[in-house]
């Protein structure tokens, strides 16, 4: 029996787009004349309305994931004895027989998008003037592409050759592939929601949509604000389903075809779809290294790897600040971080003694902010001109807002640590998004202590370190002279 | 410890004090100009309330904080870094390692010359940090003791470990 393969999967991917298109397409466009509404102002939705378009646009959603699957699974493409077989079609089935003696020509096309997601287009044509379109297409693996057009090629030379398989074909090159790490198009996809922009965007979107424009709903008595905040509701999950396509699509486009090679010394990398960028550096040029980990990068157990050279985030010739990324490994598992640090000599063991900030710590970093925070969000409502029975999402949202903040002054001051181990300085910070930086001893430009008056009636300071970078500066909050006098002697003296 | 030239108080008032007249002109002027020349009376009243925190915050750094400049700055030279300590209320100490300065610069204006004071700046890799109210001749002998030091380092095995 021949064996039949299936259509590149990511193509899929592109159907997920289409579908979301056409759903936002729906509930924005039609949904609102299918309403037949007496005033079609999006506010005045009643609150069955309001759902009904909610629905309308999830039910939609899922259709088409539904019916795209099914018409992926559907699509498949065999070799025949004398013949190239495709069959397609769910509700409409199509069994494309295409005899190899006339076959006319074999092509390979890509557009954006296919380039995008590392698809080709293989399209046969048999010289019918039937049809000003090819008589059948398949959408492959862009490396996949070729050797199948050449198969078919070779067929039409009544070659006896069997079609290759597209999962080993790709497993194979797989093998072949010299690249100490590279990232797929999945792990870029992935990026765009795990990295801490996301939550980020999120969290302004949520402040932006129920907090300032529900307040701004909430002062004008004629709106009906049930139905105003499902609108408002169906807004922000749709701009959050925005957030979701531009984000990947932004990591797909910037970090495309992620590679880097390790040759002894040197350190190659390449990405970029539209900017293709390709560097070679020597690791004795690495300043310092940082390790970043979001939220849900630590959920998922994955960590970004960013560095410190000369020459990469410096200025060029022009004055003109290169616009160049440091994320050396973006999206990595432990073993291939540890492994790419010690290869540029840097060591991942964990540290045994975090010096942590002690004195009044917990009223610098959470008391004194927290009370600033509170005059702040209190003082408006002093004045008591709100009418606090329509501005319950503004203050729930509000609410929120103030826990998050002191939840992440907490965080700051749990994470906010320094080691010295094995020559290197070691510092640890940020609440959410945790940052590690290691500098090595001899990297070190300058280390400063700063007291404001507040720090000096408390008697201790902010501890500044210099090291080789633009902005290449880090602040330690809130450490005694003592603390300052040992580093300093152990980053500045002689061993 | 050591300490900036003794004329170093003197300076500030005389740098600070030129630099702050235009400050102190605009509320002078804003002071004598009719009340008709804001449209409302309460205009006129807001920007006086903001200009009078800020010349009073001038006031303070041009002629109180001067007075301890000459007992809160200094600086020494150890055997593996150079210390700076400068600031009256927000005080600051910068510790340069020896063994990472690239260059030193040293630089006096026509106001400095008269007071015979100059500025030292010391360029490493990653920083620059100055400090102003040395002597002009002791502010040499501060960068060929600091040469001399670092050309120790620059000839020793040291060097090649650290570029490695």
């Amino acid at each position: 029996m021949t064996d039949k393969y299936h259509i590149a999967k990511r193509k899929y991917i592109y159907d997920v787009f289409k579908s979301l298109f056409f759903s936002i397409f729906l509930v924005f466009f039609i949904s609102p004349h299918i309403l037949e509404t007496e005033n079609e102002e999006i506010f005045s939705l009643s609150n069955i309305q309001a759902i009904i378009v909610l629905l309308i646009f999830f039910l939609s959603l899922i259709t088409q994931f539904i019916i795209y699957w099914m018409i992926y699974k559907r699509h498949l493409f065999s070799n025949q004895d004398k013949s190239f077989l495709i069959e397609k079609g769910l509700f409409f089935k199509r069994k494309i027989n295409l005899p190899y003696k006339n076959i006319h020509t074999i092509s390979i096309k890509r557009n954006l998008f296919d380039m995008i997601l590392g698809l080709s287009k293989l399209q046969i044509d048999t010289g019918t003037t039937a049809s000003m379109m090819p008589e059948a297409h398949l959408t492959l693996d862009k490396t996949y592409a070729p050797v199948l057009k050449k198969h078919i090629e070779d067929r039409i030379k009544l070659k006896d050759v069997e079609i290759p398989s597209p999962v080993d074909f790709l497993a194979n090159e797989e093998e072949n592939n010299d690249y100490f790490y590279q990232l797929k198009w999945y792990n870029l996809i992935g990026m765009g929601i795990i990295k801490p922009g996301f939550l980020s965007a999120l969290g302004v979107l949520t402040l932006i949509l129920f907090g300032f424009i529900m307040t701004f709903l909430g002062l004008d008595s004629t709106i009906n604000l049930t139905a105003a905040f499902l609108t408002i509701l169906l807004s922000f999950g749709g701009l959050s389903i925005l957030l979701v396509i531009g984000l990947s699509l932004y990591h797909l486009i910037r970090y495309w075809n992620f590679r880097i090679t390790i040759e002894d010394k040197h350190i190659m990398y390449q990405y970029g779809l539209i900017n293709r960028v390709e560097f070679k550096l020597a690791t004795s040029k690495i300043n310092a290294v940082h390790i970043k980990r979001s939220i849900l990068y630590r959920l998922l157990n994955y960590y970004e790897l960013n560095i410190s050279v000369l020459g990469i985030g410096d200025q060029n010739q022009d004055n003109q600040i290169k616009i160049e990324t440091k994320a050396i490994l973006p999206l990595v598992k432990f073993d291939i971080l540890s492994e790419f640090l010690n290869h540029i000599d840097y060591q991942t063991q964990e540290e045994k003694e975090n010096i942590k900030p002690k004195t009044y710590s917990k009223l610098n970093f959470v008391i004194l902010p927290t009370i600033i925070l509170l005059i702040v969000a209190i003082t408006p409502h002093l004045f008591g001109f709100f009418d606090y029975s329509k501005l319950i999402s503004p203050m729930i949202v509000q609410f929120l807002s103030l826990i998050l903040i002191i939840i992440a002054l907490y965080l700051r001051l749990k994470n906010h640590h320094y080691t010295i181990s094995n020559n290197q300085f070691i510092f640890q910070r940020q609440p959410f998004t945790i940052k590690k930086t290691i500098i090595k001893r001899h990297r070190i430009q300058s280390i400063s202590y700063k007291q404001t008056p507040i720090l000096l009636i408390e008697g201790i300071g902010n501890i500044g370190i210099k090291y080789k970078d633009l902005k290449g500066n880090i602040t330690m909050r809130s450490y005694p002279k003592s603390d300052f006098d040992e580093l300093k002697n152990k980053l500045l003296t002689k061993d | 410890m050591k300490k900036l030239a003794k004329n170093i108080n003197l300076y500030h008032y005389v740098i600070r004090t030129l630099l702050s007249l235009i400050v102190y002109g605009v509320f002078i002027l804003l002071l004598l100009l009719p009340v008709e020349t804001f449209g409302e009376s309460i205009i006129k009243t807001s920007v006086l309330i903001a200009l009078s925190v800020i010349v009073f915050i001038v006031l303070v750094a041009n002629f109180i904080l001067p007075a301890f400049i000459y007992k809160c700055y200094g600086y020494s030279i150890k055997e593996d870094y150079v210390v700076f300590q400068k600031g009256v209320l927000f005080r600051r100490k910068d510790y340069i390692p020896i063994k990472r300065i690239q260059h030193i610069e040293k630089m006096h204006g026509p106001i400095q010359t008269l007071f015979n004071i100059s500025s030292l700046i010391i360029y490493t890799a990653g920083s620059n940090d100055m400090l102003l109210g040395l002597p002009i001749d002791q502010a040499d002998d501060i960068i060929h003791d600091i040469r001399e030091q670092l050309q120790l380092y620059l000839d020793s095995d040291e060097v090649k470990e650290d570029d490695r």
